[in-house]
């Protein structure tokens, strides 16, 4: 990395890749629970906050689950208690650490768009445009559906 | 109320105004505009209460992020994330629809980790967003009913589970206070109101206890300051009401004061220890080079520790000074005997001004304190009112802890004083006056001392003539031999008006009233 301001990308993307993170959705979600470390919310609301759909971001979920970066409580009510965790069985390298020192940068989230865009064309070259709201402000999504 | 049934905020000043603290049980509100504190003053009630009275926490948020919180703590110096690490805080994000939810729920995940924690603090932030709840997620709810019926439930709740609840309500800067405030207002039982306001073109934010119920507590508007690495600061208004008892030690040892003989002489052997001495006079007069006397003589020869306080001259300035008068103030500064306690005039906040001079004053166990500068406040606090109460408020404490002090005012005349302070009359309140002038004689300024008045003292009303040099002030001696005889008042006309005018020999004698045959 050349500063904490400007990442190296590649390293930025071995680090993604290190840490088990390989959608937009990942890390949007990752980024949510890493600035609200104890949240006592339901699905439909971190769904809400992020602009994604419902579907998108329970998979998320319990992806970042699996991979320790969350522990999740019995369900109260449509609610669970989210608490954020750094993987017990982290990735060589501290790439969890660095990654989290990123959450405030816009690099990863401009390196996850642009090969989610990439793989999204290559899946449906027609899609692409439709899906894709934009990168305005340094901020991309997918409509919720 | 026993101090064990007193809940602590451990935040500087605060539990002193409520009188050692807060009633037990009592749930707290604190109400404000943005940027006045509200989430400050939770956070530091929950990060004091963990850190300086074992006191598990939790801080509840609708809006803020709690990597925010953190971040904005660590300013501070309080590490909520080792907090949480240690299991002593939870900084739990939800939704005010969830926090209600969750208080009537008998499996309730908030009240689980709570009970988890052994939380006995809650701060929840945002209070105002649960009308939200109340209207229904489509607005089609009771409104104001049904906010202060869940107001109510989830006071309940907190009570159930025993915890110290303090919540931060917004206020519009630029609107008077809701309905969903007014309700919170009546249903809390401590209620604390932050305010920001201009100052000229400065800012002030002010804390005031509008409500606490089972408790006296120090009305009105205290200065609330907010310092990086430390925290928030109340300090109590200067015109309180002092808590100590209305008995006042009056002392009968008297000091030489000042420490040369023939000015100790013309006060009457010196002052009363715990007396206030208001030196008047023009400035160049030699007022800090009086006090500065004053204070040598303490500390040096009678083991008494002096303050001198000034806004008029900075410390390198004062010592500077003293050095070309011979006195040697560094050595007793360097030793701590004698303080110096300087702070800028422009946006004198009067609150903290004075809390600062009482630490100083009780930390280095002060016997003798001069306030350098008295005109400077006048010019330095937004109100005469103001002014007068810091002064009746300085002269209430140094009397009530046996201070000898003297302040230092600037009279604005040059020849002459008709009026001992002309700006505000609180010359009555103090006990000695001493009045520097200059006098003209011939083409030539002189100075002239006279001791205008000085309680309880067999003072000289003479004026007499001194000298600034080497070793400070001193008096000129009298050539008794050379001096004029005093006579009589009927050898002078026009004595009232200010300009006595002694009569020749020639000038017919007007009649006396006991010459007046019609005399009884």
């Amino acid at each position: 990395m050349n500063s904490d301001m400007t990442p190296d990308l590649a390293a930025v993307e071995h680090w993604l890749l290190s840490a088990g993170l390989t959608s937009i959705h990942h890390w949007d979600v990752l980024v949510f629970l890493y600035r609200h470390p104890t949240s006592l919310v339901s699905t439909e609301h971190i769904a809400r906050l992020l602009g994604y759909a419902m579907p998108e971001v329970i998979a998320a979920l319990e992806h970042l689950e699996a991979l320790g970066w969350v522990s999740r409580s019995r369900v109260s009510q449509t609610v669970r208690l989210y608490q954020f965790t750094v993987p017990a069985e982290a990735p060589p390298g501290d790439a969890c650490h660095r990654l989290l020192r990123l959450a405030d940068s816009r690099s990863v989230r401009l390196l996850l768009v642009r090969r989610w865009r990439q793989d999204a064309g290559r899946a449906n070259p027609n899609a692409c445009a439709a899906d894709l709201v934009g990168l305005a402000g340094g901020k991309a999504w997918r409509k919720a559906s | 109320m026993a101090e064990s049934e007193l809940i602590q905020t451990g935040i500087a000043g605060l539990d002193a105004i409520f009188l050692g603290g807060i009633p037990q049980g009592n749930t707290i509100l604190v109400e404000g505009a943005p940027g006045t504190g509200k989430t400050l003053l939770g956070m530091e009630f929950i990060y004091r209460g963990i850190t300086a009275y074992q006191e598990p926490g939790l801080i509840v948020v609708f809006e803020t992020a709690p990597r925010k919180l953190i971040r904005d703590a660590a300013v501070f110096g309080w590490d909520l994330e080792a907090l949480q690490q240690q299991n002593a805080l939870k900084i739990i994000f939800t939704s005010p629809q969830v926090l209600d939810q969750e208080l009537r729920s008998p499996d309730s995940l908030l009240l689980e980790t709570a009970a988890d924690l052994g939380a006995q603090r809650i701060f929840i932030d945002g209070l105002s967003l649960l009308r939200t709840v109340s209207n229904g997620a489509n607005g089609n709810g009771n409104g104001l009913a049904a906010y202060r019926e869940l107001l109510q439930q989830l006071l309940e709740g907190l009570q159930r589970e025993n915890l110290t609840a303090l919540l931060a309500h917004e206020v519009s800067a630029y609107a008077t206070p809701g309905e969903t405030l007014e309700v919170a207002e009546f249903l809390a039982d401590t209620v604390i109101v932050l305010t920001r306001e201009r100052v000229a073109r400065g800012m002030r934010r002010s804390l005031e206890i509008v409500k606490s119920r089972g408790q006296d507590y120090d009305a009105g508007q205290h200065t609330l300051h907010m310092t990086s690495g430390q925290g928030l600061e109340v300090f109590r208004r200067v015109q309180a009401r002092p808590h100590h008892d209305l008995a006042q030690p009056t002392s009968t040892a008297r000091r030489s004061v000042i420490g040369v003989e023939p000015l100790d002489t013309l006060i009457g052997g010196g002052i009363f220890d715990g007396s206030t001495t208001m030196v008047v006079g023009i400035s160049g007069a030699g007022k800090t080079v009086l006090s500065v006397q004053l204070l040598l003589e303490g500390a040096q020869k009678q083991g008494r520790r002096g303050l001198l306080v000034s806004l008029d001259e900075h410390p390198a300035q004062i010592l500077r000074n003293a050095e070309t008068l011979g006195l040697d103030l560094r050595q007793p500064i360097d030793d701590g005997t004698i303080q110096v306690l300087y702070e800028y005039p422009q946006e004198l906040d009067i609150d903290a001004h004075f809390d600062r001079i009482i630490r100083t004053v009780e930390a280095g166990q002060i016997e003798r304190l001069v306030i350098d500068g008295m005109t400077s406040y006048s010019s330095a606090v937004e109100s005469d009112r103001l002014y007068r109460d810091f002064f009746h408020a300085l002269v209430g404490y140094s009397k009530h802890h046996l201070l000898t002090t003297f302040f230092n005012y600037e009279n604005p005349e040059l020849f002459g004083l008709s009026q001992f302070m002309p700006d505000f009359g609180v010359s009555s309140i103090v006990d000695n006056i001493i009045l520097l002038n200059i006098v003209e004689l011939g083409n030539t300024l002189h100075r002239a001392i006279t001791v205008a008045k000085a309680r309880g003292s067999d003072h000289q009303f003479v004026t007499r003539e001194y000298t600034i040099g080497p070793g400070g002030i001193t008096l000129v001696p009298v050539d008794e031999a050379q001096a004029l005889p005093v006579l009589p008042f009927q050898s002078y006309y026009s004595l009232l008006s200010r300009a006595p005018t002694r009569l020749g020999p020639a000038f017919p004698r007007e009649p006396q009233t006991s010459d007046r045959s019609d005399t009884p």
